[in-house]
């Protein structure tokens, strides 16, 4: 027996020595190598870089890729980048771009007008892009004629020399700020792939690249190393390794050194973050929206009964209980304190006796089930907060049924439409695109029909040429939003980026870290 | 045996033609579209495009036209396309076996070395110190889902005091199998104590059972040390029922450990059908799910020709 206890306390022994001798060693950041965690695309841990054309922002995209101009941390103001500056004609309708020379891409050819154009046309063409680039490009004069088809060209983008001349259908705003996110991509690599399945392309394992990183060491499954690019012509970067990561527990990681960097907007994560004290956080306003998206068709059907869940619930108290300083309650969306916020629209105020007046003036039917969904299902937070929606509608008498999406969003939200509340977020580029939402057929139109009020009034938003006239069509869209109530703006998500202490040359204003602005990331050093 | 494997082999076609059917048209119940899924609901902007590729992967054709046609190419090993990463299936699996295979083997093989010695040890010894730990173990291990052994594994030794990283195989700056060696201490620690529980009780049991065989009692009698009996006559003929097992572990090696791969972020075949079914990536569900049906039934037939080789009353059985 004695012989036996020894022999088990040996084997503990040994097996305490070995996990002691093979620990796994704390990596802090050195200017040799800093570790970043991103939602990488393909899913399943690092799989492939996301497509720069769909999702921006990632420390990845900021690394290796690059546009006609950098955005400035407002992302409304340019700098030159790829493209030496831009000139607009006095109508506004056509835009010169001059593009620089002697940039090179990755693999040593030269960053061409060619690429530019293809990338452009492209955009319209691939499955998978984000709404800012397509709604902009759409204004390019023959955009219809890729858009869905074979054809690989718009007509209203032309070269001569270094110069790329785009024709619009009518003045854009907003088009130069869109073309500092939208990334060029080579045409010479990818011309012959297959368009429509660009973000699931081989090429983004290990792109040709025209910005300061390149991608070193591409593991699947488990990690990216980008190195310097030594192709590139700017100032060469400090930092020899950027290792991206996908990271299980962030909090974690971060205080055992295995983190540098990350961005989240997940309140559990924000909170535990405060304990971490080797990290320093910048929290961003960010037009980061949450609303409910109303079915007009069913007990909503009239506006007044939309009104009522202004007051039915207590969203002052319900948004700061479960996200704190992150989460600002808005009844607009051009939210009080930003400007043009039209100030003649009430605050939300919880007055139960007003909510069930406004449903009985609405004929509200109490008897009819309000089923209410989301598809953020994995997000605590956003589980509680409509858990206490649905508790405070049924205290005014609704039956309220709360359950997450089964199918996928897109086509619960906007083809089933088996809902009549539905929790949907909107990580917009700026304020335009909240109202643009209300003229998109493939998804609001689909449930609200054609409104050629907010068409009408979006498309001079794009338009507008002085703060003025911006001011003004921003008014009238509120006012008109707050007659309809389609969707009842709830609260803003502050985006918070987390950074080591021991990592300096970062910006001294972050910008939104959903898009790509000047981050200075070639001067970022650690020590 | 020879019209005995003809049986088998009958049965084994029509089940495997049965489950594809039902993989393909269970995946095709779900409510979830798999275009619609790739966007997220404020990207639709782009609908014409997303209804040509629609046309492109077929999935405009009848549902029927779409089986044969899905059928085939898994019959010739063109496993298609994830829609999620766009990769051909076949290489990711060929890229996510390994690490699968790693995890899973080395917690059979250590949990089988394991499970053998203490369930040899428990049963030789019965009612002493050995049997009533490995009973306290096979306890432990079947109540405890492996899942939840792993997280409380996470949470001591790599959270509380950090002597094991947290997940992943690899991490940036591990190149050997040594360097990445402290990755894998903790899933398959977690994997082996889920696979020791059945596998002892097993042992112990059949061991228990064997003790008591007029063999053993003549070997005995005979004076034979008490070791060789225990090691040739004993454990030998204990084996069986305890291969029997292991062989239904079998499909383990292609599915993976589902759960202890999604708790230590290892990038195997559990992660990517994670990945697949929360993407709707119904491509990766359909080959994984037909690839883990294929070992089960595989086990199966060799667990029957086992089974009949070692007891010739199963093929008697099998004829009636």
């Amino acid at each position: 027996m004695r012989k036996f206890h020894k022999s088990f306390g040996a084997i503990g022994l040994a097996a305490a020595l070995a996990v002691s001798v093979l620990a796994a060693p704390t990596q802090a950041a050195t200017n040799n190598s800093i570790t970043v965690a991103e939602v990488t695309a393909g899913g399943g841990g690092v799989n492939t870089i996301s497509t720069p054309w769909f999702a921006s922002g990632s420390i990845s995209h900021h690394a290796m890729f690059r546009a006609l101009f950098k955005a400035n941390a407002d992302l409304v103001s340019v700098k030159p980048d790829l493209a030496s500056g831009y000139k607009f004609s006095k109508d506004g309708k056509t835009l010169t771009v001059t593009l620089n020379s002697g940039i090179k891409w990755s693999d040593g050819k030269d960053v061409s007008v060619d690429d530019v154009v293809w990338s452009i046309n492209n955009l319209l063409r691939v499955s998978k892009s984000n709404a800012i680039f397509v709604n902009a490009f759409k204004q390019i004069v023959g955009s219809e004629a890729v858009l869905g088809t074979n054809t690989t060209n718009m007509s209203g983008i032309t070269t001569k020399g270094n110069d790329i001349i785009f024709s619009l259908k009518a003045p854009v705003n907003t088009f130069v700020p869109v073309l500092a996110q939208f990334m060029i991509l080579p045409k010479h690599v990818l011309a012959g792939e297959d368009i429509l399945k660009l973000d699931t392309n081989n090429y983004f394992r290990n792109p040709v690249v025209c910005g300061p990183y390149k991608v070193g060491t591409f593991s699947q499954g488990n990690f990216i190393t980008l190195v310097p690019n030594d192709k590139y012509e700017g100032t060469k970067p400090i930092i020899k390794e950027i290792n991206i990561i996908v990271s299980s527990n962030l909090v974690a990681d971060a205080k055992s050194g295995k983190l540098d960097y990350f961005t989240t907007n997940d309140p559990d994560t924000i909170r535990a973050m405060s304990s971490v004290s080797t990290f320093k956080s910048a929290p961003l306003d960010v037009l980061f929206y949450r609303y409910l998206v109303i079915n007009p068709t069913g007990p909503f059907s009239n506006v007044k009964s939309r009104e009522a869940l202004k007051y039915a619930i207590d969203w002052n108290k319900l948004v700061p209980a479960i996200y704190g300083q992150q989460g600002k309650v808005i009844n607009s969306g051009v939210a009080s304190g930003m400007a043009f916020h039209d100030s003649s629209i009430p605050a939300y105020k919880f007055d139960k006796a007003k909510a069930t007046a406004l449903l009985k003036e609405a004929n509200f039917d109490f008897s009819k089930t309000i089923r209410l969904r989301t598809y953020n299902q994995t997000q605590p937070a956003v589980m509680i907060l409509l858990t206490a929606v649905a508790q405070q509608l049924t205290e005014i008498g609704m039956k309220v049924e709360f359950l997450p999406f089964q199918g996928d969003a897109t086509t619960e939200l906007w083809t089933n439409r088996n809902y009549e509340l539905a929790l949907k977020g909107l990580s917009a580029f700026n304020v335009g695109e909240w109202f643009a939402e209300y003229s998109n057929p493939a998804t609001f139109g689909k449930s609200i029909g054609d409104q050629p009020g907010f068409t009408a009034l979006n498309s001079q938003l794009i338009q507008a040429t002085t703060l003025r006239e911006t001011g003004k069509i921003l008014t009238s869209l509120q006012k008109l939003e707050q007659q309809n109530l389609y969707k009842l703006p709830m609260h803003f998500l502050k985006q918070v980026v987390f950074i080591s202490k021991n990592i300096s040359g970062t910006p001294t204003k972050w910008g939104n870290p959903l898009y790509v602005y000047q981050n200075n990331i070639t001067g970022w050093s650690a020590n | 045996m020879v019209s005995f494997l003809i049986r088998r082999i009958a049965i084994f076609v029509p089940m495997a033609l049965t489950i594809s059917a039902l993989i393909f048209f269970a995946s095709r119940l779900s409510p979830i579209d798999p275009i619609n899924a790739m966007v997220p609901p404020d990207q639709a902007a782009d609908s014409a495009n997303l209804n040509q590729l629609r046309q492109e992967l077929g999935l405009n054709d009848h549902i029927i036209l779409q089986y044969f046609h899905w059928l085939k190419n898994i019959a010739t090993g063109e496993f298609g396309y994830s829609l999620q990463s766009g990769q051909k299936i076949s290489e990711i699996l060929a890229l996510r076996m390994p690490a699968t295979l790693e995890l899973v083997l080395s917690a059979l093989i250590l949990s089988t070395l394991l499970a053998l010695t203490l369930g040899l040890f428990a049963g030789a010894n019965k009612g002493g110190i050995a049997d009533k730990l490995s009973r306290i173990l096979a306890v432990v291990g079947i109540a405890m889902p492996d899942f939840f052994i792993g997280l409380a594994l996470l949470n001591i030794f790599a959270y509380r005091v950090s002597w094991l990283p947290t997940g992943n195989r690899v991490a940036p700056g591990q190149v050997t199998l040594w360097d990445r060696l402290p990755n894998l201490i903790l899933p398959v620690a977690t994997l082996t104590i889920a696979m020791l529980a059945v596998l002892i009780r097993y042992t112990r049991n059949s061991v228990l059972d064997t003790l008591n065989k007029d063999f053993v009692k003549t070997a005995r009698s005979k004076g034979v040390p008490e070791w060789r009996v225990l090691y040739s006559h004993v454990f030998r003929n204990s084996l069986g029922p305890v291969m029997v097992l292991l062989a239904f572990r079998l499909p383990l090696l292609v599915g993976g450990s589902i759960l202890v791969e999604a708790v230590f972020q290892w990038p195997g075949v559990g992660t990517t059908i994670i990945a697949a079914v929360t993407a709707s990536d119904y491509p990766v569900i359909m080959v994984v799910s037909m690839l883990i049906a294929m070992v089960i039934l595989i086990a199966s037939f060799l667990v029957d020709i086992v089974k009949s080789i070692l007891d010739p009353r199963v093929r008697l059985r099998g004829g009636n």
